[in-house]
């Protein structure tokens, strides 16, 4: 069969193949699934190296779990997203520990001064969105980028992170007037047009 | 920064498609054949298919094939049997014959399909 005609397949049903042994399935579940779960993972982590391990490690995740997948129970897609969102959990925490500077938690809203932004802002406006992301605290940075880049729904970022629907409204919110605020002054880096300078 | 801005940039990212290097997708691809559960012997599910073209012609042969080979059958000897008027039926048909009525006689009985040159004549 064609990798084509496995497209319209779903998830579930590539990864009961896979576990019966359909080298296609496999195939057609590495290019379906490692673009978002990379990029998921890049947006988390702000390193692509990093992430191509995190990425590397949730999918080798599946391909254990796939023989005892419970259909119905979970989605693929989110099953994958808790799975690179605990990887970055744990990574984070290392590196934290591993620093020796001392620096504290970062702050809940953070100042909004450019610092590394200002710097790649004018590079590449994708570059200073990942740079601002990479700021904010870990919860709300997870929040943001499954709700408004990967476009998962609350719900759907509830069973990711594993809490409640209300705390990722509010992580959400949080993480969007953070985001706002790291990036604010940069408008004309970012393309916008200087509302000031048009009044 | 407004947060349509913000909203704007967003979208952004998010139509913004990630590509994953090749080696990237080698070593994943790897780890997924490594990781791969073998069929056992004489399990047929290797193919994506599941089920082979072939046996898929077998089992239509061996289900609906054999229903019509049966129906087929089934016609040929009524036809046989209406034509040929086995002498070995002769006797039955004309014992139950009587039985209705002794006044029949055998070799009304034993025309199983009428001619249709009877037909055709009325028509």
């Amino acid at each position: 069969m064609p990798l084509d005609d496995l497209s319209d397949l779903g998830d579930e049903v590539l990864l009961a193949r896979y576990a019966q042994g359909d080298r296609m399935a496999a195939r057609a579940l590495v290019l379906r699934l490692s673009p978002r779960v990379l990029g998921y993972a890049a947006r988390l982590l702000g390193d692509r190296a990093e992430a191509e391990d995190v990425a590397q490690e949730a999918m080798m995740r599946l391909w254990r779990i796939a023989p005892d997948w419970r259909s119905g129970e979970a989605q693929v897609t989110t099953w994958l997203y808790r799975v690179v969102t605990n990887l970055v959990t744990d990574r984070q925490r290392a590196r934290r520990r591993r620093a020796t500077n001392g620096l504290d938690e970062a702050p809940e809203v953070p100042d909004g001064s450019p610092g590394v932004v200002a710097r790649l802002i004018e590079a590449d406006r994708m570059a200073a969105l990942d740079a601002a992301l990479v700021q904010l605290p870990d919860r709300q940075r997870q929040a943001v980028v499954l709700r408004h880049i990967e476009g998962l729904s609350n719900p759907e970022i509830a069973s990711v992170m594993e809490i409640g629907v209300e705390a990722v409204e509010s992580l959400t919110a949080r993480g969007k007037r953070a985001l706002a605020a790291l990036l604010s002054g940069q408008k004309a880096a970012l393309g916008y047009e200087d509302e000031g300078a048009e009044a | 920064m407004t947060m349509q801005d913000l909203d704007a940039l967003l979208s952004e990212a998010r139509a913004t498609e990630t590509r994953p290097a090749p080696d990237f997708l080698a070593r994943v691809l790897d780890d997924a054949y490594a990781a791969q559960p073998v069929p056992a012997a004489g399990d047929a599910v290797a193919r994506p298919g599941g089920r082979s073209l072939l046996a898929l012609l077998a089992g239509w042969v061996g289900g609906f094939g054999g229903a019509a080979a049966g129906l087929a059958t089934a016609t040929l000897a009524g036809i046989w049997l209406g034509f040929a008027q086995p002498a070995a039926l002769s006797a039955p048909v004309a014992s139950v014959s009587a039985a209705f009525g002794a006044e029949t006689a055998v070799d009304d009985v034993v025309e199983l399909i009428p001619s249709l040159d009877g037909w055709l004549a009325e028509g």
